[in-house]
């Protein structure tokens, strides 16, 4: 059955089975719950030493080599 | 639809409070079959994907492999940059080919930034629970 005819189905259903219908399909998203990610204590050495200096140059205004990197990425791709 | 993964805000500079936390995003850099896990800052403000010379280097990067220079701008202006293609995997997802520009600038970080991180994957920043949701993009 596809998705509009599930559709069409449950609104022809009597108001207290649609109720019925969304409490059970309000349980199966509660269990869609994100992966949880905990940052494991291997990792931490990646990261700078507490108290260290972490000055950070973001490049908001390089256009030209955004472009440059999106077309030599596309003709990899394309290869 | 993927589930995204959820990583922490990262605490830097604990002397500075909350705005010493960033989105670090903890990342497996592969060149050619040479790979290293690295921690890179999510950087929405960034137009393209920074790397720093020696990370390049470490990778077995060829610095001369393409002719010219990568037109870097801004802070980065004054220093020579190139193309450095990544297979980067983050968590569980499947690899995914990044492009970086890779510069010689003594203050450069390994950033993700527009091109083309923020093209492979979405990301949610829940800064006041200290989280961001990472998963690719969905065709």
């Amino acid at each position: 059955m596809s998705y509009p005819e599930v559709l069409d189905a449950a609104r022809a259903l009597p108001r207290d089975e649609q109720l019925k219908l969304a409490d059970v399909l309000l349980e199966g998203a509660e269990s869609l719950t994100p992966n949880t990610y905990e940052l494991p204590e291997h990792l931490r050495h990646l990261f700078p030493p507490p108290g260290a200096s972490f000055e950070v140059f973001t490049p908001f205004d390089c256009f030209e080599a955004a472009a440059v990197l999106e077309r030599m990425l596309a003709e990899r791709k394309g290869q | 639809m993927p589930i995204p993964a959820v990583y922490p805000y990262v605490q830097l500079i604990p002397s500075i409070g909350a705005a010493g936390w960033m989105p670090m995003l903890p990342v497996t850099l592969d060149h050619n079959g040479t790979a290293l896990a690295a921690a890179a800052l999510v950087d929405s403000g960034a137009s393209l994907n920074i790397i720093p010379y020696q990370l390049g280097v470490q990778l077995g990067g060829n610095w001369n492999q393409y002719p010219g220079s990568l037109p870097l701008g801004g802070v980065f202006a004054n220093y020579p940059a190139k193309p450095l293609f990544l297979d980067v995997r983050i968590g569980t997802f499947p690899p995914v080919q990044l492009s970086f520009g890779w510069t010689q600038a003594p203050t450069a970080r390994l950033l993700l930034g527009q091109m083309n991180f923020f093209l492979e994957f979405d990301v949610c920043f829940y800064r006041t629970r200290g989280e961001f949701h990472v998963q690719p993009r969905t065709p």
